[in-house]
């Protein structure tokens, strides 16, 4: 049997249309034609490869939306200031600092959290640490974001960027605000600001050096209610 | 909004970045950061073959070389799409050196462990980038149908709407798209050993 472009145009309409397209006689004639199976099923192997590419992608986009954690966003700022300064932040030595540091902030924070109750009017929002290389706490005075507040002693060329940002559901989402450049442990909104901010969202102060890379973080996610 | 609309927006939105304006950069930079975790995922589905030291250093090296390439963008898929095929390639191509900086063992230990693996391995991931490659070297218009096909999931009636094309043509061009594919996938094509 001699093939020709009627075969390809069946052809093209069984993988454009399906196995249905085609009448019984038709589809007997293309079956008969050693060239039209070839193709039919080299094009069937090359459709089952693309849509297993496309199931991949489709399953590890919804994975990292899903999954990405708030040190993610800083990777990314990092990766793109670093471009900036021409070199690669060197992240493998400080990485068993970091570890060693959110073990020990892990352990002050149990002991923090088990302490009893000052009694004092001003509360502590209810928090959720997430990996903490040093204590962050809120002040709730009466329904508003008095204060955030954390413990951490800077080096010479340190400074503190305090971010705000949205949660959807429990993670991280898009930034609201960020405050760079703070040198002391204790950030007050103002009025305006502290208007703007939602009853519940993420905070996360970062630790920079002199280039803006990452030394040390604390995130928490806090609710004025 | 239809998939080719949103291809669209997200080719403004890098053109605004590219021509230096600080607003679609905060926002491109808030959609960059599934990367590492996309990269993370990769990793272990394809059975872990970089550390988790490697893969620190293959983010940045990805962000690094993925914002002077944002130029390459056309907004012929969607812009994670496009990125994901970037983060893939940047795996594979550490993986590959890798490779060559320690030879794969044909210990018969080590083939055992090759076949009772879970996990597909590294090859899968070959598979993966030969496929895009592939797609990047097929004409503009023929990739970009089976993307919207595949990737984007439209029907060649919906396909027909956003192209502007009755869907008999898309079908058409479709078709010989994917011939087109085929042939370069083949093996031994000289398109597929490039």
């Amino acid at each position: 049997m001699k093939h020709d472009q009627a075969h390809e145009a069946d052809l093209a309409r069984l993988l454009t249309e399906g196995p249905g397209a085609l009448g019984s006689a038709l589809r007997a004639e293309l079956d008969g034609c050693p060239a039209c199976r070839q193709t039919l099923e080299r094009l069937r192997l090359l459709e089952q490869r693309i849509l297993q590419d496309a199931g991949l992608e489709r399953e590890l986009l919804d994975e990292a939306r899903r999954e990405a954690r708030p040190d993610d966003q800083d990777a990314v700022r990092n990766a793109l200031a670093d471009r900036n300064f021409g070199r690669r932040s060197g992240a493998r030595p400080w990485r068993l600092g970091l570890v060693l540091l959110s073990l020990a902030a892990a352990v002050v924070a149990v002991i923090l959290l088990r302490a009893p109750e000052s009694g004092q009017r001003v509360r502590t929002a209810p928090e959720v640490l997430l990996g903490n290389d040093f204590e962050l706490r809120v002040v709730v005075r009466d329904g508003r974001y008095d204060a955030f507040e954390w413990a951490h002693e800077l080096l010479p060329g340190e400074s503190y960027e305090l971010s705000f940002h949205e949660l959807e559901g429990e993670l991280v989402g898009a930034t609201l605000a960020t405050h760079p450049g703070l040198t002391i442990g204790r950030y007050a909104p103002t009025a305006e600001e502290e208007a703007r901010l939602p009853e519940r969202m993420g905070v996360t102060v970062t630790v920079r050096d002199g280039e803006n890379a990452a030394r040390a973080r604390a995130s928490l996610t806090v609710s004025r209610r | 909004m239809t998939a080719t609309d949103t291809h669209s927006a997200d080719l403004a939105l890098v053109r605004a970045v590219l021509a230096g304006e600080a607003g679609p950069t905060g926002v491109l930079v808030e959609r960059l950061r599934f990367i590492p975790c996309a990269l993370r995922s990769l990793n272990r589905r394809l059975g872990q073959p970089l550390r988790e030291e490697d893969l620190a250093d293959l983010t940045q090296d990805t962000l690094a070389l993925l914002w002077p390439r944002l130029e390459a963008y056309t907004g012929q898929a969607a812009l994670e799409s496009w990125i994901y095929g970037f983060c893939l390639n940047g795996l594979m191509n550490t993986v590959r050196k890798q490779r060559r900086r320690q030879p794969a063992s044909t210990s018969p230990e080590d083939l055992a462990d090759e076949l009772v693996r879970e996990d597909p391995g590294p090859d899968a991931g070959f598979e993966h980038e030969r496929l895009r490659s592939a797609l990047e070297r097929l004409p503009e218009g023929e990739a970009r149908l089976i993307r919207l096909r595949y990737y984007d999931e439209l029907t060649f009636e919906a396909i027909g709407r956003c192209l502007d094309v009755p869907p008999s043509t898309a079908k058409a061009a479709f078709y010989r798209g994917m011939k087109h594919l085929e042939e370069l996938l083949r093996p031994g094509s000289r398109e597929e050993s490039r």
